[in-house]
C-alpha cells in the first residue's frame, strides 16, 4: 500500500505529523521535536525507497517517462456553457525531479536537528516547519499546474512566520519583504496558469480545460484561436502572447531563484531567519526555482526556450559574476554566504540556457549539490552565532587555534562551494561551463564569451572563500569581545555537518550515482526543447508573419 | 381605456401581489416589532432577537413559495431565476449580523431591527424592479436608512460619518436622478424596456444618451464605493456600528451588482455605441489601486477594511464587465465567498473592539495567547487577500478566467490591463492584511487584556472558516448550485 501511493505519502507524511502535534498538549513540549524528527526520518526513508525503486532505463521526456504517478480528478468547475475546469491530484516523477525529493527529504531532515535548540513557541514553529515541509515536496511532485501553483503558493505562509516571528532584530521587514517579492513571482505564474488553463484542454475535440502540464506540451490540446496557440496571430507590445508567457513565467521564477536583478530579498531574509530556516531556504526553496525553469517554463513553452535563451544565459552569467563581487564586498559571513548562493544558481541558468545535455545536466546536478552545499555553509554561519550573536567577519581572527574541528569543517564546505575537484561542486560547474561551451560551438542559443565568463566566476568564488578563510581562521587568535565563549563543534552540529560533508565529497568523487538517475530525462528533455522548440517556433513564425 | 380591460388589469395586479409575499411578510412583521418596541422599550433584547430570527425564517419560507419567474405588475417587478438565490442569501447574511458578539446595546432597541430589516426589504426589491423609478425608490429606502444605522451609537464621530454619508449621498442620487431625468426625456418611459428600444433603435441622440447613463451610473458607483465615488466609506466605516458596517459592506452592494447586471441585459447595454466597459475597468483599477494603496497605513481595522472593500468592490464588477454567463457566475462566486470572509473578519474585529482593543497595534501578542483565534484571524485574512488554499483564491481565479475569456473573445486591450494591474493589486493587498496577523504573532504583548473566547464566538468564527476554506478544497460545490440559479442570459 504505501508502495501504492509513494509520492503522496512523501508529501503528505509531514503533515499528518503536524496533526499529531496539535493533539499533543503544551506540557509534553519537548515531544513536538520527536515527532518532526520522525516524520523526516520517515520521509527521508521513503525519499531512499522512491530513489532505490526508481527505474533509470525509461527513456524520453513526457507523460510516458514519469514513474510513480497518481491521477485522480479532484475539483471540477463546471463553467456553463464555456466548458469545464479540471483540476487533478497528479503526482509523479522523474529524472529531473527525482534528485530533488532526495535532496529535499535530507536538507530538511538536517534542518530539524539544527532547530533542536529553538525554545520559543515549540509547538508553533515545528507545526509551520511541517507544512513548510509538506508543499515543499509537493512542489516536486506536482504535475498539475493547480496543484503545483498551491505548494508553490503554500509555502510562502509558513516562510513568512518562521522568518518573522524566529529571525532576528530586522526580521520584520525581512519577512515582508520576502513574502511580496516572492508572492509577485507567483502572480505572474498565476497569469499564465490563468492563460494555459484556458487555452489547452484534455484533448483535440475536448471542451474540458486542463491544468495537466503534461498535456501542455502536446500543440494539438491548445484550443485553435486560443492566445497561447501556436497559430495564434495576435500580438501584444510586439511580442506574442506565448513569448510574454514564457518570459512572465522565467521572471516569475527567477525571483525565486534568485537572479539579478530580482535577488534583493534573499539577503536579507538569510540574514534575519534563524539558521535551520536559512538552510532549508538556501537548500531547497531556490531549487524550486530552477526546477520550474525545467518543469513549467522549459516544458510548456520550448519555442520560449529557444527564442530566449540567450538573455537566460546572458543572466545567469551577469549573476554569476555580479554577485561573486558583492559577496566579496561584505562584512557579514551569513550575507557573503547568501551572495555566494546567488553566484552559484547563476550557473543553473547558463547550463540549463545551454540546450546541451552536459548543461541541463551539469545544471541540475548543480541544483542538488549547492543544495548540500549551501546547507553546510549556513550552518557554518549558524555556529558561529551561536555562540557568539555575531557574524561580523572582521570581528574575528585566528580561529583556527581555538576551533579545530569547526576550522576544518568551514575549510571543507568552502572548498566544496568553490569548486575544488572532488567535491560536487566541482562536477557541477564543470559540467556546465562544458555544456555552454558545447552549445556555444555546435548550438545557436549561447555565445561563447558565457562560459569564459563563468570561469571568470569560479576564479572570484575560490578569491572570495579563501580570503574569509584567511581573515577569519588564520593568524594570531583575536576576537571582538574578551567574553565570547568558543567551545569546538559538539555532538549534535558534528551530526550535521559530517553527513552532508560526506554527501558533496561522495557525489563528487562518484558523481554517476546522480547522473545516471537523471541520465535518461535530461537526454529526453534536451531533445523534446530543441525539436518541439523549433517545430513550433516554424508556426509561429507562419502564423504572425 | 375601456372600463373592462381596466378591470382586468386591477384584477391582474391583485393576482400579481401574490409574488411580492416574502415583502409582505417583511413589512407586516417589521411592524410587529415596532409595537414590541412600543411595549417593552429597550429592554428584552433577547425577545426581539428571536422574534427577529424567527421572521427571517419565515420571510425565506415564503421565498420558497413564491419565487417564480416572470414578469409582474405589468412589467415593473421582474423575477429572474437569480432572485431565488439573491433573497435567502441576503436573509442569511442579516440573521448572520443579528449574532454580533457587541450586539447587546443596538439589538435592545426594536428600531435597530426595524432599519436593518427595511435595508433587507430595499435589497429584495431591488434585484426585480424593472422600471427606473422603482429602483431610485428602493435604493433610497437602503441608503436613507444606512444613514440613520451609521449614526446608531449617537455619537459625536457617528454623526459626523452620517452627515458625511448623507451629503454625500444626496449627491450622488441627485445626480443619478437628473440622469434618469434625461433617459426619460429620451425614450420617453422610464421603463427598462423602452430604454432597450432606444438604444437597440441605433438612433444617433448624439450625447444625450451616455450623458444619461453616466449621471445614472454615478449612483451606482457611490453604492458600490467605487473610487472616485468612495469618499464616505473610511470615515462611516470607522465610525459605525460593527454589524452595520459589515451589513453594508455587503448586502447593498451585492443587490446593486444583480440590478446592474439585469440592467445590461435589459437594456442590450452591449448595443451602445460608447465604450462604458472601458469606463468601468477604469474604475475597477482605481478603486482597486485607492483601496489598497490607502489601506497600507491605516492603523484602525474597520478603517483598513473599508478600502479593502473599495478595493473588492473593483475586483467586484470585472465580472460586470464581462458580462457574459461565465463572468456573471464568477461574480455571484466572488460576492458570496466575500460576504462570509467580510462576516467572518468584521465579526473577528466585534470580537476585538468587545474587549477594549481599537487599533491594531493593541492586538500585539494576542496570537500567542490564543493560538487558535491567530489561526482563524491568519485564515480569514489570506482569504480576503485571495491567496490558495481559501475559497478567496477560487473566487479570484475564476473572475479573472472569465476576464482572460472574455478578452480572448473580444480583444480590447485595456482587459489585459485590467487582467495584470488587477493581479498586481493582490501582492499589494496582503501587505495590510497580513499586518493583523503579523501584530498578532510577531510583536511582543504589552498589555494583559485577554479575549474572551466563547463557545458562541468560537463556533460561528469556525463555521465561517470552514466554508471559506471548503469553497477552495470543494469549490464545484457551491459552483454547481450557482449554476442552477445562473441568470440565463
Amino acid at each position: 500500500m504505501v508502495m501504492d501511493h509513494l509520492l503522496s505519502w512523501l508529501v503528505f507524511v509531514p503533515l499528518i505529523a503536524a496533526v499529531v502535534m496539535l493533539t499533543i498538549p503544551q506540557s509534553q513540549g519537548h515531544l513536538y521535536k520527536w515527532v518532526a524528527l520522525g516524520a523526516l526520518g520517515i520521509v527521508t526513508i521513503l525519499s531512499l525507497v522512491l530513489v532505490f525503486s526508481f527505474n533509470q532505463g525509461i527513456a524520453g521526456y513526457g507523460a510516458d517517462s514519469l514513474q510513480f504517478t497518481k491521477q485522480l480528478d479532484w475539483i471540477n468547475l463546471n463553467v456553463g456553457s464555456f466548458g469545464s475546469l479540471l483540476i487533478q491530484y497528479y503526482v509523479g516523477v522523474d529524472g529531473l525531479s527525482l534528485a530533488l525529493v532526495l535532496l529535499s527529504a535530507i536538507v530538511l531532515f538536517i534542518g530539524v536537528i539544527s532547530s533542536w535548540n529553538i525554545k520559543k513557541n515549540v509547538q508553533g514553529y515545528f507545526l509551520l516547519y511541517m507544512v513548510l515541509s509538506t508543499s515543499v515536496i509537493g512542489c516536486f511532485v506536482a504535475l498539475d499546474f493547480f496543484l503545483f501553483y498551491l505548494f508553490f503558493e503554500f509555502m510562502l505562509l509558513p516562510m513568512y512566520f518562521l522568518i518573522g516571528i524566529w529571525g532576528g532584530k530586522r526580521r520584520a521587514y525581512a519577512s515582508i519583504k520576502f513574502f511580496i517579492y516572492t508572492l509577485i513571482g507567483s502572480l505572474l505564474i498565476l497569469m499564465v496558469m490563468i492563460g494555459l488553463s484556458l487555452s489547452v484542454v484534455q484533448g483535440p475535440d475536448s471542451t474540458v480545460h486542463t491544468f495537466d502540464i503534461m498535456k501542455m506540451m502536446n500543440p494539438e490540446n491548445y484550443l485553435p484561436g486560443s492566445l497561447l496557440a501556436l497559430d495564434f496571430d495576435g500580438q501584444l507590445l510586439g511580442l506574442t502572447y506565448r513569448a510574454w508567457a514564457f518570459i512572465l513565467l522565467i521572471v516569475g521564477f527567477a525571483i525565486k531563484l534568485p537572479a539579478v536583478p530580482v535577488h534583493t530579498w534573499l539577503p536579507d531574509a538569510h540574514v534575519e531567519a534563524p539558521t535551520p530556516i536559512s538552510v532549508v531556504l538556501a537548500g531547497i526553496l531556490l531549487k524550486i526555482g530552477g526546477y520550474g525553469f525545467y518543469r513549467i517554463g522549459y516544458t510548456i513553452f520550448p519555442d520560449g526556450a529557444i527564442e530566449y535563451g540567450w538573455w537566460i544565459a546572458l543572466f545567469g552569467v551577469i549573476a554569476i559574476i555580479y554577485a561573486a563581487f558583492v559577496a566579496m564586498a561584505q562584512a557579514d559571513l551569513k550575507r557573503l554566504i547568501a551572495y555566494s548562493s546567488v553566484s552559484h544558481m547563476g550557473f543553473v541558468m547558463l547550463g540549463m540556457a545551454s540546450l546541451t545535455v552536459e548543461g541541463n545536466a551539469g545544471a541540475l546536478f548543480q541544483m542538488f549539490s549547492h543544495g548540500i552545499i549551501s546547507a553546510l555553509l549556513f550552518l557554518m554561519s549558524g555556529v558561529l552565532y551561536d555562540r557568539t550573536g555575531d557574524r561580523m567577519i572582521a570581528n574575528y581572527s585566528g580561529l583556527a587555534g581555538k576551533m579545530p574541528l569547526f576550522c576544518v569543517a568551514v575549510i571543507l564546505s568552502f572548498f566544496a562551494a568553490l569548486g575544488l575537484p572532488g567535491f560536487s561542486g566541482f562536477i557541477a560547474e564543470f559540467l556546465v561551463l562544458i555544456g555552454a561551451f558545447d552549445g556555444a560551438i555546435n548550438g545557436s542559443v549561447v555565445d561563447t564569451f558565457m562560459p569564459v565568463l563563468g570561469l571568470l566566476g569560479l576564479v572570484l568564488g575560490a578569491a572570495y572563500f579563501l580570503w574569509t578563510i584567511q581573515r577569519m581562521f588564520f593568524g594570531k587568535f583575536w576576537v571582538r569581545e574578551e567574553s565570547w565563549q568558543l567551545p569546538d563543534l559538539n555532538a549534535r552540529e558534528l551530526i550535521m555537518i559530517i553527513p552532508l560533508v560526506i554527501l558533496a565529497l561522495f557525489f563528487g568523487i562518484f558523481p554517476g550515482l546522480l547522473l545516471d538517475l537523471a541520465n535518461e530525462t535530461v537526454m529526453g528533455f534536451v531533445e523534446y526543447v530543441n525539436t518541439q522548440g523549433h517545430q513550433n517556433l516554424e508556426l509561429i513564425n507562419a502564423a504572425v508573419r | 381605456m375601456s372600463m373592462s380591460s381596466l378591470n382586468e388589469q386591477i384584477q391582474a395586479i391583485i393576482g400579481d401581489f401574490g409574488v411580492l409575499l416574502p415583502e409582505a411578510t417583511l413589512i407586516v412583521g417589521s411592524f410587529i416589532l415596532i409595537i414590541l418596541q412600543l411595549i417593552f422599550k429597550d429592554k428584552a433584547g433577547a425577545t426581539k432577537v428571536t422574534f427577529s430570527l424567527f421572521l427571517l425564517g419565515l420571510i425565506s419560507l415564503a421565498v420558497s413559495y413564491s419565487s417564480v419567474s416572470g414578469e409582474y405588475f405589468g412589467g415593473l417587478i421582474s423575477i429572474t431565476p437569480v432572485v431565488g438565490l439573491a433573497k435567502p442569501f441576503f436573509i442569511v447574511v442579516t440573521g448572520f449580523v443579528l449574532l454580533f458578539p457587541k450586539g447587546e446595546d443596538l439589538l435592545k432597541r426594536g428600531e435597530y431591527h426595524f432599519l436593518l430589516l427595511m435595508i433587507l426589504l430595499g435589497a429584495m426589491l431591488l434585484i426585480q424592479v424593472n422600471n427606473l423609478l422603482l429602483f431610485y425608490l428602493t435604493l433610497e429606502l437602503i441608503s436613507i436608512t444606512s444613514y440613520i444605522l451609521i449614526n446608531f451609537n449617537f455619537d459625536r464621530k457617528g454623526f459626523e460619518a452620517g452627515i458625511k454619508y448623507l451629503l454625500f449621498g444626496a449627491m450622488a442620487s441627485g445626480l443619478m436622478l437628473y440622469g434618469m431625468s434625461l433617459m426619460y426625456g429620451l425614450a420617453g418611459s422610464l421603463d427598462l424596456i423602452a430604454i432597450g428600444d432606444l438604444i437597440s433603435n441605433g438612433q444617433s441622440s448624439g450625447l444625450w444618451l451616455p450623458l444619461a447613463l453616466m449621471l445614472f451610473f454615478i449612483g451606482i458607483w457611490f453604492k458600490l464605493a467605487l473610487a472616485p465615488m468612495h469618499i464616505w466609506s473610511p470615515d462611516a466605516y470607522e465610525a459605525g456600528p460593527t454589524p452595520v458596517v459589515a451589513y453594508i459592506s455587503i448586502v447593498p452592494k451585492v443587490a446593486v451588482l444583480i440590478f446592474f447586471a439585469q440592467f445590461v441585459s435589459t437594456t442590450q447595454l452591449n448595443a451602445i455605441d460608447f465604450d462604458w466597459k472601458m469606463i468601468f475597468s477604469g474604475l475597477a483599477i482605481v478603486s482597486m489601486f485607492v483601496g489598497n494603496l490607502s489601506a497600507l497605513n491605516q492603523s484602525n481595522a474597520k478603517r483598513m477594511m473599508a478600502y479593502s472593500s473599495i478595493a473588492h468592490s473593483g475586483m467586484l464588477i470585472i465580472g460586470l464587465i464581462v458580462g457574459d454567463s461565465f463572468g456573471l457566475q464568477a461574480m455571484l462566486f466572488y460576492a458570496i465567498v466575500y460576504a462570509v470572509m467580510n462576516l467572518g473578519a468584521f465579526y473577528l474585529i466585534d470580537l476585538f473592539q468587545k474587549a477594549g482593543f481599537e487599533e491594531i497595534k493593541d492586538l500585539a501578542g494576542l496570537g500567542r495567547k490564543s493560538p487558535w483565534l491567530g489561526v482563524f484571524v491568519v485564515v480569514i485574512m489570506i482569504a480576503l487577500a485571495g491567496l490558495p488554499p481559501t475559497g478567496g483564491f477560487t473566487a479570484k481565479l475564476l473572475m479573472f478566467t472569465a476576464l482572460w475569456e472574455y478578452y480572448q473573445s473580444e480583444g480590447y486591450q485595456y482587459l489585459i490591463w485590467l487582467f495584470g494591474l488587477g493581479l498586481l493589486n493582490t501582492a499589494i493587498s496582503l501587505f495590510f492584511y497580513l499586518k493583523i496577523p503579523y501584530y498578532m504573532f510577531v510583536y511582543p504583548s504589552e498589555s494583559e487584556k485577554n479575549i474572551k473566547f466563547s463557545l458562541k464566538d468560537g463556533t460561528i468564527v469556525a463555521v465561517v472558516v470552514f466554508i471559506v476554506l471548503l469553497s477552495f478544497f470543494k469549490a464545484d460545490l457551491l459552483l454547481n448550485v450557482l449554476n442552477q440559479f445562473n441568470f440565463a442570459l
